[in-house]
């Protein structure tokens, strides 16, 4: 009876809404097995990258794998790619909105709060990477005595304002869209907690006109002020090494290439999670191959930039004739870490050339498979810029050769497992997609009656 | 609450607080003192003028003690040997006086174990012993003293009381160079060696004299060396060549402006060949150059080139180190010495006149006896002092099994070595630094040892203890009067001539010893006053006259073991830090990176890397090297200055006692040497076998700091050829930059630019010139400034990961010449004080910073560790505490207060020795508000010590001063210039090109390659 073959296509029929509502809400049900052992297993990961943290804090930063002159290595890495993670969040949410493109209807809570977790991931980092994270609040512009105030020549005092800065508005962008949900939420709630829960959070929403009024215009201007942040963000964490006279960093291309390489990345990782998302809660009917397909093209639009920028950067460094542009580009072809460039070039450029095919775009199992070789790849191309520009500079003396501990493979892999915990809780207490807006795609009743029949 | 309830309440906790801190604290750490000790103010450091014990040389050294601690060591600069410079192992002298292995007491072995004994006991127990064992004075009976090589009072000390007690001394040092003496002896008639005067000539040719690193006095050679052969562009006159003749690129024949790679074992036919084109004729003649060529593998056309220099100019050849080691190493050595002769040296820079200790006659041999005496049980009693023969002695003479047959075995060393592991008791000395004493480096010269400060541990001088035992033994027997009081009594007895009172003995104190006929004054060029020329010089000893005229053979050596493809010529050398391996305990010299391979930490096996390509062996694949008397296993390390027949390993690693930075770190070659020697002198033969060499398929991460050993064409290690250098000098204009400036344009970097990267009011900005012809990359800067700025060691696990703390290190280049000559370049790498310092900007939270003097300084308290700056800077001369470092007790003690200590997680890196500048600035002072600190009366401590004053360190705002004219100067450059940081350090170009090979264009690198 309630028979939705598609919503895009306007033929949804009668107790349609009612259905939204309960499809999307049934994410919010009891959890099952199936959630409490990926719980315990993230938690479990969790639990030994924190033991692996304070053995870092108490032993000192030796125990990773740091070889001078690389200072800087898997943390950034994650802390690049995190970042880099969260940008396709607000670009689906914020700058789709403005350009009215549909298909984000499906995907944009998942890519949002995939944006904020990503985020809370990447602010991580920057603190496991000190040499003595018990004075972080150094970094802090704080008045003080003294009147001591971080650099602000710095990149990395520049990142710490983007980062905050991108944090607060991603987190108030997702809470706002999720207001009309969680009071959607709010009247099936079934337990004493959740209904107070939801009670509180959504702010005494009704679903009255001017209620409607107000939340699309703070909506509209939300995304108006994410927008540029999907812009800046990155290219201030780009300027951490742009800033730099390492070669291999020291780029102006920098800027353009990380925004590339972020949304590129993020799309993604909304594939990776969307692809099993879909599985579980049986949302088939909501994200169907129509937004995979789009969300395909944007992969191999941005896969496409980055190749550029990839080629661009060994021209320029020929063009440059600096020997030491040059050499790094040599050694990242065919030196030590040739590996990882390939890897890197293989996952982000070549592999993603398949989704010139619909067949591919169209296909949830191997979109999911390409989405899982560019989250590779792009973790790579950070850890080749860092790392292998890092190992080849100016001084030949100085040149070598790193490889990461445990404790570092640890944090690492505790850093995904903190990602994925929020997002295990945000899927069982928020809805994961935008009912509200899921419905608005629905057209007027009236309207499609009177079209069919005209049609008829 | 009222207000005097308050009050009441905050003096009520107030006090309690106070107490309970006092309570904690104890009363002892805050009373002044009442009676201050001599010597010492708080805060102010006091300096002994003393003597350098670590290997025979002798240094003069200045010892800086705070608060009754010896802190540092900095070369006698009135002394005539080291000219106020010191070696690396000068440098940690200090490491063994606070070895925290070392031993605190005197010990008795008991049942298999060690116990702790009381002096009395053992004075008393041993006492007896002689009395029952000693033979009738004079005699030599089975009692054995057997001591290294010693020169003053104690040498006279150790003979009056073997003779006395009846005892029979036998003298043994590793690097005992017996073949000099006798091939000295048939030369000229003297066994003796002479005193090279290297400042004074214009040409040196070493055959295998390691004399910059450690034959005889490398510190002294050192700086003859730099006085001799350094151009820094500061006058226009064409200074000396240098030329090594080796079968191995050693530090020293890094640094000569030819090396002549030989088979090993030949060496000394060049120098025949080259006499006998001096017209030597006798013996040599047979060996022309051609015949030389054939057997050494070098073309006769270089012999004869070398020749004609020899003879043309002033020179001297010097024998020694590695290929005068063999079983014809005295042939090699009189080869040499024919080769002075023939090129009229002798009495000119060859001065036999005025001899230098460091050799001992009939060492080798006198052990070898000692040996068959043990075993055959005539020796009943050994006491050892000063040696370690179970380690230096090859295990294949059985020295160690012999020893089973001594009942009594007396060690005194201070630490436990392998020798006092196989002894009954443990009688442990003083270090030198704690202990009196005196030592003659050379006739004439004689230097004070005087204690630096209180024995660190339950140890007694060891000239004590054989004076106790003397008056012990002496009284019962009525035989010999033993004379009273202590060791510094004898000693100071001993100095009554040259101190008759105690103001002479006080001002001798002062300054270190007495220089009466000292080499101090700069080389005349002419020969030295009463050179023996007529008695065996030139004239006389050509025909053979002088000399003892025994026949020489000069054959080469044939070298034992197995033949065929895999199997190599082992060269085994004396390293620079580990000397003959009594210093492997001190954890600066172990982590010390070789200067030729960068290696530390280990034993290595070099071999030429197209060898190792041949055999697929990476740098860290773990060879076993196998001789016909032993095997060992060592990782490879590829070296370029390797020849392809040859496999070289060092000495001084492998013990398996004297301490944890010792033990089980690398292995002794030794046990790869037959009890071979040198039939004519009795010398070892250090080399003399082929080695056969498998994989064992195992694999160790390399100990070496290098990452690549050239700087592929990058403007880092610049060089210039002498003809141009010398037109520079003379004012010539620079013709082009363009091959040295790979990027853009020439950035016209001066000085008057850098000067200005400090506080225009202020009167300073400091800055560096290092010359890169002086240096000579013997890392002595780099144990100096560990000694000066606290800097840890970080252990071979480290070192595998470059984590290395050294705010100095020598970067050591190649450059393949056309002709596949290797050129060498040593670069000091430090902080730069770059006045656009990239590091500056990018550090989040102003830890580091340009201070008014432009310095580039580090504030550790407020470093959060991002390490943005090491990534930032160009040099890679910052480094990063990742663990807190730590400096087991007694190390500690040798800290210097005045260097803050860092913490883990925190950035340091080259300060200029900023608490140096600032000692200076607050003694200046006192002279007014407007005095500047004098050009000269600071030094940093790497310039302090470098035996070759590459570094010069000063006020570049002051145009008079010597670094300012330096950086003026034609030579000078700024590594990375291009970057535009504004370095304060000039580098002085290399000046290369002095042997008048052609000289071609270098090939281009191409470009993108790394």
């Amino acid at each position: 009876m309630t028979d939705i073959t598609s919503l895009r296509s306007g033929r949804a029929q009668a107790g349609v809404f009612r259905r939204v509502n309960r499809d999307v809400l049934a994410t919010l049900q009891r959890p099952g097995v199936g959630w409490a052992a990926m719980m315990a297993i993230v938690l479990t990961v969790l639990g030994i990258g924190v033991i692996a943290e304070i053995y870092q804090i108490k032993v000192g930063l030796g125990v990773a794998g740091y070889v001078p002159p690389i200072m800087w290595a898997v943390y950034i890495t994650n802390f690049v790619f995190w970042v880099g993670i969260a940008h396709s969040g607000t670009l689906i949410s914020a700058i789709l909105f403005l350009f009215r493109a549909q298909f984000r209807t499906a995907v944009y809570r998942i890519s949002e709060t995939m944006t904020v977790f990503a985020v809370m991931t990447a602010g991580l980092f920057p603190l496991i990477h000190l040499g003595r994270v018990w004075y972080f609040y150094y970094l802090v512009p704080y008045p003080n005595e003294r009147l001591l105030w971080p650099n602000f020549r710095s990149p990395l005092v520049w990142d710490f304002f983007a980062i905050s800065t991108y944090f607060t508005i991603s987190s108030v962008f997702l809470y706002v869209g999720l207001i009309p949900d969680i009071a959607a939420a709010r009247d099936r709630a079934q337990t004493r907690f959740r209904q107070k829960l939801y009670g509180a959070l959504s702010l005494g929403w009704q679903g009255t006109d001017s209620q409607w009024r107000h939340y699309n215009r703070a909506y509209l201007f939300l995304a108006g002020l994410a927008t540029p942040l999907v812009l800046s963000v990155h290219s201030v964490v780009s300027w951490d090494f742009a800033m730099a006279i390492v070669p291999g960093w020291h780029s102006t291309i920098f800027a353009p290439y990380f925004v590339a390489g972020a949304i590129f990345s993020g799309v993604a990782m909304v594939i990776t999670l969307v692809v099993p998302l879909r599985k579980a809660f049986r949302l088939q009917d909501y994200i169907d191959e129509y937004h995979l397909d789009r969300l395909a093209k944007l992969l191999l639009l941005t896969s496409s930039i980055v190749f550029y920028a990839y080629l661009v950067e060994v021209w320029t460094a020929w063009y440059s004739g600096s020997p030491y542009e040059r050499a790094i580009f040599w050694d990242r072809a065919f030196g030590q870490y040739a590996w990882a460039s390939w890897i890197m070039y293989g996952c982000n450029c070549i592999i993603p050339l398949v989704l010139w095919f619909k067949r591919v775009r169209t296909s949830w199992f191997w979109m999911f498979i390409v989405s899982i070789f560019v989250n590779i790849g792009m973790w790579f191309e950070r850890f080749v810029i860092i790392i292998q520009s890092l190992a080849h500079e100016f001084v030949p003396y100085q040149w070598d050769y790193y490889n990461p501990t445990w404790v570092e493979m640890a944090i690492t892999a505790g850093s995904f497992a903190w990602f994925l915990m929020w997002f295990l809780l945000f899927i069982k207490f928020l809805p994961s997609m935008a009912i509200a807006e899921l419905k608005e795609l629905l057209p007027p009743r009236l309207k499609r009656q009177k079209k069919e029949m005209e049609t008829a | 609450m009222e207000r005097r309830d308050f009050l009441k309440l905050i003096g009520i906790t107030g006090a309690g607080a106070a107490t309970a801190c006092d309570a904690k604290v104890g009363p002892q750490s805050l009373i002044p003192y009442v009676v201050p000790p001599d010597n010492i103010t708080p805060g102010i450091p006091t300096w002994f003028a003393s003597t350098c014990r670590e290997c025979p040389a002798g240094c003069g050294t200045h010892v800086k003690t705070r608060e009754g601690r010896v802190i540092k060591l900095e070369g006698n600069p009135d002394s005539p040997v080291n000219r106020g410079k010191l070696c690396a192992r000068g440098q940690a002298a200090h490491q063994h006086l606070y070895d925290p292995d070392r031993l605190k007491g005197v010990k008795r072995l008991v049942d298999g174990d060690y116990v702790d004994a009381q002096w009395a006991n053992a004075t008393s127990a041993l006492a007896e012993e002689l009395r029952r064992l000693r033979a009738p004075a004079g005699t030599g009976g089975s009692i054995v003293l057997l001591t290294g090589l010693q020169t003053g009072t104690r040498e006279r000390l150790y003979d009056e009381w073997a003779q006395a007690v009846g005892a029979r001394r036998v003298v043994y040092e590793a690097f005992a160079y017996e073949p000099l003496l006798e091939a000295n002896r048939r030369v000229f008639g003297e066994s003796v060696i002479p005193s090279y005067d290297i400042e004074g000539a214009e040409f040196v040719i070493s055959f295998g004299a390691e004399f910059l690193e450690t034959w005889i006095s490398p510190v002294r050679y050192a700086v003859e060396w730099s006085r001799m052969h350094a151009f820094r562009g500061d006058d226009a006159v064409e200074k000396g060549v240098f030329v090594a003749v080796e079968p191995r690129l050693s530090m020293t024949a890094s640094n000569a402006d030819e090396w002549v790679s030989v088979k090993p074992g030949t060496e000394y036919l060049i120098a025949l060949a080259m006499a006998n084109v001096l017209g030597a004729g006798g013996e040599a003649g047979e060996w022309t150059p051609q015949r030389a060529g054939e057997a050494t593998g070098v073309d006769p056309a270089v012999i004869e080139r070398l020749a004609r220099m020899f003879g043309e100019r002033r020179s001297v050849a010097l024998p020694g180190g590695i290929s005068t080691a063999h079983p014809k190493a005295t042939a090699a050595a009189t080869a040499v010495a024919l080769l002075n002769r023939a090129g009229g040296a002798v009495g000119d820079t060859v001065r036999l006149t005025t001899p230098v200790t460091g050799a001992v006659e009939g060492s080798y041999r006198a052990i070898v006896e000692l040996v068959s005496e043990m075993q055959t049980g005539g020796v009943e009693a050994l006491f050892v002092a000063d040696a370690n023969p179970v380690f230096t002695l090859p295990p294949a003479l059985g020295f160690a099994e012999a020893l089973r047959q001594v009942p009594l075995r007396v060690s005194f060393s201070p630490v436990f070595d392998e020798t006092a592991a196989w002894c009954h008791w443990l009688l442990p000395d003083h270090t030198p630094l704690e202990s009196w004493g005196d030592w003659v480096p050379q006739q004439g010269v004689a230097g004070i040892q005087q204690p630096a400060m209180r024995p660190v541990f339950d140890t007694r001088a060891t000239p004590d203890v054989l004076l106790d035992l003397w008056r012990a033994v002496g009284d019962a027997e009525g035989a010999a009067v033993a004379p009273e009081g202590t060791w510094y009594d004898y000693l100071r007895t001993a100095w009554t001539d040259r101190a008759p009172d105690e103001r002479a003995w006080a001002e001798i104190l002062r300054t270190g010893g007495v220089w009466e006929g000292a080499a101090v004054a700069p080389s005349s060029g002419q020969p030295a006053e009463g050179a023996n020329l007529g008695q065996d010089g030139v004239g006389a000893a050509a025909t053979g006259e002088a000399g003892s005229g025994e026949p020489t053979d000069f054959a080469p050596p044939e070298y034992e073991g197995p033949s065929g493809e895999d199997t190599f010529a082992l060269v085994v050398f004396p390293q620079i830090a580990m000397y003959d391996g009594r210093t492997a305990n001190r954890p600066w010299l172990q982590e010390l990176p070789d200067p030729a391979t960068t290696s530390s930490w280990h034993t290595w096996a070099e071999l030429h890397p197209d060898t190792a390509d041949h055999f697929g062996l990476a740098d860290g694949d773990v060879i076993s090297i196998e001789s016909s008397h032993g095997s060992v296993e060592a990782p490879v390390v590829r070296y370029r200055g390797a020849r392809r027949d040859t496999l070289a390993m060092p000495l001084g690693r492998g013990h398996d006692r004297m301490g944890r930075f010792a033990t089980g770190r690398g292995v002794n070659p030794i046990a790869l040497l037959p009890p071979t020697a040198d039939p004519d002198s009795g010398g070892f033969a250090w080399q003399g076998v082929r080695v056969r060499l498998a994989r064992t398929g195992a694999w160790v991460h390399p100990l070496t700091y290098q990452g690549s050993d050239s700087d592929h064409g990058r403007d880092l290690a610049e060089a210039v050829p002498m003809a141009e250098a010398l037109r520079l000098a003379a004012g010539g204009a620079v013709e082009s930059h363009g091959e040295q400036h790979i990027v853009g344009e020439d950035l016209p970097l001066t000085v008057d630019r850098v000067v200005r990267d400090s506080d225009p009011d202020g009167a300073y900005r400091w800055g560096m010139a290092i010359s890169l012809d002086a240096c000579t990359g013997c890392n002595a800067c780099v144990t100096a400034c560990s000694a000066e700025n606290n800097l840890p060691f970080v252990g071979p696990e480290r070192v595998a990961k470059s984590r290395f703390m050294t705010w100095l290190r020598i970067e050591r280049y190649f450059e393949e010449k056309p002709g596949g000559r290797l050129e060498t370049h040593h670069l000091p790498m430090l902080c730069q004080h770059c006045g656009a310092a990239p590091c500056e900007p990018v550090c989040p939270v102003y830890a580091t910073y340009h201070n008014p003097d432009g310095l580039n300084v580090q504030v550790y308290n407020r470093c959060v560790g991002t390490r943005y700056c090491s990534n930032n800077c160009p040099y890679k001369v910052r480094y990063f505490n990742w663990f807190q470092y730590e400096w087991p007790e007694p190390l500690n003690w040798g800290l210097n207060p005045d260097v803050t200590a860092r913490e883990k997680g925190v950035m340091e890196k080259c300060t200029y020795c900023v608490q140096r500048i600032n000692a200076a600035k607050i003694a200046i002072k006192d002279q007014g508000a407007d005095a500047v600190i004098p050009d000269g009366a600071l030094k940093t401590a790497c310039q302090q010590t470098c035996p070759t004053d590459a570094i010069v360190f000063g006020n570049l705002k002051d145009p008079e001063s010597r670094v300012a004219r330096l950086a003026r100067g034609p030579l000078a450059y700024s590594a990375l210039m291009h970057l535009n940081t504004r370095p304060a350090n000039f580098y002085l170009k290399h000046v290369t090109d002095r042997t008048g090979i052609e000289v071609a264009e270098p090939a281009a690198e191409p470009a993108g390659a790394h």
